[in-house]
């Protein structure tokens, strides 16, 4: 626990200020999502008419809710290592640890400091629904969308923290091969194989990849939910 | 020299080839040895020939049974089913499914059905062709899902009863409903969002202004009542505009800039008043009513002319108006889209991704150097 503590301390301070704008704009970004959608005191729109524009006018904000979640978690894997990256990992190996509980201590400490963007919008959510006055068979989930934002940028988190912690070979190698599966992995793979092996030439990697990792036990499944800060 | 040319004119005359010069040349005996070989060559060549007709008659019947398509039949309650050797379960269990969502919609009508045969070929292709209006042949690939293929089934088995409908009905409905649990979950989100004083009428409990949402209330006046001034403009104002200098543009900004209810009205009229509850929202009222009505609801709802569509759902269910309604009603509450739909699950499958990607991170090779 004081390893772990150290490790958020430590992380704490190379990433602070770089994190400051991601927590105002997840504070903020539930807020600008619901100005206007309230009508001024003059009108005289039914409630029908006020819920419908209320949701169409969120609809429109709806993509910068996960992608705000995916760049805080980007943010703050890469900063996960930046010390290590400029030290050659001197520090890392000269510590009296394994060096799988160096791995883990430093991913849960990064993980946690995730808390802070993540709470800063569910508090934005909150504030912002609280202050609407939702018409007749709308209801407010700023809790629900919360957990998806958490979920999502915890998972992009894990997954450039991994490949931070690999050298930057394995890193290159890893993304020279999904780049040649992509393209191969298509029509070229059809033409070369497709009178030999016609089930693996009308094989798209591409396509299967997206579906794979937007579906059920894909790691993005999450961002396919729903993310209406308000609705029925 | 007279007589010396008349001897050798006589012997001239006289003169016949010795027996040394009648002899056949060399090519002439070469070509009458080949002849003769040729000759007693024909009998093989003609068993030969038999023997090449033969296997190639041989390689044709190998080609037809390779092509001919092997399929396993077997009943998913009324339906038939047809599908290839190793997709047998994979068949089962998509009609299986189809059919649990489908057998409380059309209890006593399975025999529409009887005369199909539905086809099952999961393959990389090509695809075999099925010849005949009674074989409904679902064709996919072997990477697309169970769900896809449950879709392609539910499409067509809609299809199919979708022309036992009365055309009034069908017409009303726009089909079969589907039968998915998406079809309330949408339906549920139109009761709740739809700007339509007859739908918030709906939702707050009052039957009526239920069967006004329809379409199926008293057609006088109907859309003055579907909808509110402010609900005629928001329509409008959902509605493209037309052509710059058009009458529809004119009425357009009428309606929607100078807020003139003549305008909206006459956009409207010329452009249809939608009824409040879309085409989904009443192919799932559909299904209720047949759900309600149970055994024999379908055959209920066809036959006998003049009825209205009312009428029909009415008979086909065998309950009251009221009651027919609210049940619709309180199974699309029932049936509300929640945001935390799938979050238990999301959960589930990250976690298990962070343990994978924290074990990859301890894996790396730059922690296993040295």
């Amino acid at each position: 626990m004081i390893l772990l503590r150290q490790f958020l301390f430590l992380h704490w301070r190379g990433v602070r200020w770089g994190l400051l704008p991601f927590v105002l704009a997840s504070f903020g970004l539930p807020l600008l999502a619901v100005q206007g959608l309230v009508p001024g005191p003059e009108s005289r729109l039914p409630d029908t008419v006020t819920g419908a524009q209320m949701l169409s006018g969120l609809q429109a904000w709806l993509p910068l809710f996960p992608l705000l979640s995916s760049i805080t978690g980007a943010t703050l894997a890469l900063s996960a290592w930046n010390w290590d990256h400029r030290g050659d990992h001197v520090y890392a190996l000269s510590l009296p640890l394994p060096r799988w509980e160096y791995v883990l201590l430093k991913m849960g400490a990064g993980a946690a400091l995730l808390l802070v963007p993540v709470v800063a919008f569910w508090l934005g959510s909150l504030l912002a629904t609280t202050s609407l006055p939702l018409p007749e068979g709308l209801r407010a989930y700023p809790s629900a969308v919360a957990g998806r934002f958490f979920l999502t940028a915890l998972v992009v988190y894990a997954i450039l923290f991994a490949f931070g912690a690999g050298t930057l070979r394995t890193a290159i190698w890893i993304l020279l091969t999904f780049a040649v599966l992509s393209t191969a992995g298509g029509a070229m793979l059809d033409f070369l194989l497709g009178p030999i092996f016609p089930e693996l030439g009308r094989f798209r990697f591409l396509d299967w990849f997206v579906d794979s990792i937007l579906t059920w036990p894909g790691p993005f499944e999450v961002l396919t939910g729903s993310w209406m800060l308000i609705d029925v | 020299m007279a007589s010396a040319l008349l001897v050798m004119a006589l012997l001239l005359a006289g003169v016949r080839p010795a027996p040394a010069q009648t002899a056949p040349s060399p090519n002439q005996r070469a070509i009458e040895a080949a002849a003769a070989r040729l000759d007693s060559l024909a009998p093989l060549l003609g068993r030969l020939s038999a023997r090449v007709d033969s296997a190639r008659a041989a390689q044709l019947a190998r080609q037809k049974e390779e092509g001919r398509i092997r399929l396993d039949t077997f009943d998913v309650g009324p339906i038939r089913v047809a599908a290839t050797p190793g997709q047998g379960e994979v068949a089962r269990e998509v009609f299986q499914g189809v059919w649990a969502d489908w057998e409380p919609l059309v209890r006593g009508s399975e025999n529409v059905l009887d005369s199909h045969v539905f086809a099952l070929v999961r393959a990389s292709g090509p695809w075999p062709i099925f010849l005949g209006d009674s074989v409904q042949a679902i064709r996919a690939r072997r990477t697309e899902s169970v769900e896809a293929l449950r879709g392609q089934v539910r499409n067509r088995v809609a299809g199919i009863y979708g022309r036992t409908l009365p055309r009034d009905v069908g017409e009303w409905s726009g089909g079969f409903p589907r039968a998915t649990k998406d079809e309330k979950a949408w339906a549920s989100r139109e009761l709740l969002s739809t700007p339509s004083r007859a739908v918030r009428g709906c939702y707050r409990g009052e039957p009526g202004w239920c069967w006004e949402a329809l379409g199926l209330g008293d057609r006088e006046g109907a859309p003055e009542r579907w909808y509110t001034p402010e609900e005629r403009r928001h329509l409008v104002g959902g509605r493209p505009a037309g052509a710059a200098g058009s009458r529809r543009a004119a009425l357009w900004n009428g309606c929607v800039e100078g807020e003139n209810e003549r305008s909206c009205d006459l956009f409207l009229q010329e452009a249809g008043f939608p009824i409040p509850f879309s085409l989904d929202a009443r192919a799932s009222f559909l299904g209720h009513a047949l759900r309600v009505g149970g055994e024999g609801a379908l055959g209920r709802l066809g036959g006998g002319e003049g009825r209205t569509v009312r009428q029909r759902l009415l008979d086909a269910s065998r309950v009251s108006a009221d009651s027919l309604v609210l049940s619709w009603r309180a199974e699309l509450l029932r049936a509300r889209p929640s945001a935390w739909a799938g979050m238990g699950r999301s959960w589930l499958a990250i976690v298990g991704w962070l343990l994978l990607l924290a074990f990859l991170a301890t894996r790396s090779t730059r922690w296993r150097l040295g």
